[in-house]
């Protein structure tokens, strides 16, 4: 192969791979899809329980990106397992939220609540944002 | 003798390569300089324009403010009178009544569905909020107003 012939076709390799790259590189600092975490806006509406058994809260998405509800915690421990949305487990099936939506999980950890104790629900998304908020189980 | 016979005449050892190579080399800094300027040009302006993007949003969510003059329960509807403070409209997309009265309190969720006028303007005093819902005469409720910003806006009334 001549000199001139390879050199052509690594021209041809390094433009065509940079073009690539280049596409790829506009994408990223435009449209990746893990920056749309820091425009997440959710919050509580509600916390309510039914006796001490059961916590209800309601999450509304006032963003303008979807969000994904994917964990719980109470007082620091995880209780996705035990939240529950529509009947179903959260692990299994997070509550997709799109903009202007609002949704509902109810949680039964196990032994239920503390009559009168104060319990700090964290609620997160799959990209990591999260919101707190205390609400006292009915003495 | 040229330059170039002094590099590839018969005495030399370097390929012909070596002089007329580096072309894909050159095309190659090329292109990764223009990638690294767009990579840093487009993270630059993405971090501005989200900035800036999500500071008016959440000048505009501090400002909503609602202040829950009086409330009426009448036949299936509950009017809920309210004066808007802040600086600017507030839209209310739901309405919560928590009952006091019955233990456990009960708490129940009207959406934008079944509310008129959810739409409160800037200025606007003794705005009627109508909820096509039907309270407990006698109950006591705490009724919390949601807006589209994620603000919750609280009175306690007796129907």
């Amino acid at each position: 192969m001549s000199p001139m012939v390879s050199d052509v076709i690594l021209t041809g390799v390094v433009v065509t791979s940079m073009a690539i790259l280049l596409v790829w590189a506009n994408w990223y600092a435009y449209s990746n899809p893990s920056k749309m975490a820091v425009k997440e806006r959710f919050f509580v509406e509600n916390v309510w329980f039914n006796g001490t058994s059961t916590m209800g809260i309601y999450i509304y998405n006032f963003g303008e990106v979807p969000v994904t509800i994917s964990s719980i915690y109470i007082n620091g421990t995880n209780l996705t397992d035990s939240s529950y949305v529509s009947g179903n487990s959260l692990s299994s099936n997070p509550l997709y939220l799109r903009p202007g939506e609002g949704g509902r999980i109810d949680i039964s950890p196990p032994g239920g609540f503390w009559p009168g104790a104060p319990q700090r629900v964290r609620v997160v998304s799959s990209r990591g944002s999260y919101v707190e908020v205390v609400a006292v189980v009915p003495p | 003798m040229s330059r170039r016979d002094a590099l590839s005449g018969p005495g030399s050892t370097r390929p012909r390569r070596c002089i007329y190579g580096g072309v894909s080399a050159v095309a190659g800094a090329v292109f990764l300089v223009i990638i690294i300027i767009t990579l840093m040009t487009g993270v630059i302006f993405w971090s501005i324009t989200t900035q800036r993007e999500l500071n008016e949003f959440d000048l505009r969510r501090a400002s909503q403010e609602l202040v829950i003059d009086r409330v009426e329960f009448g036949a299936g509807v509950v009017r809920i009178y309210v004066n808007n403070t802040g600086a600017e409209a507030v839209h209310v997309v739901a309405v919560w009544f928590i009952d006091k009265t019955t233990k456990p309190e009960k708490h129940y969720r009207v959406g934008e569905d079944r509310i008129d006028r959810s739409w409160v303007p800037e200025g606007a005093y003794l705005w009627e909020i109508r909820v096509y819902w039907s309270a407990k005469p006698g109950h006591v409720y705490e009724i919390k107003l949601i807006t589209d910003l994620g603000r919750a806006f609280v009175s306690i009334q007796q129907a």
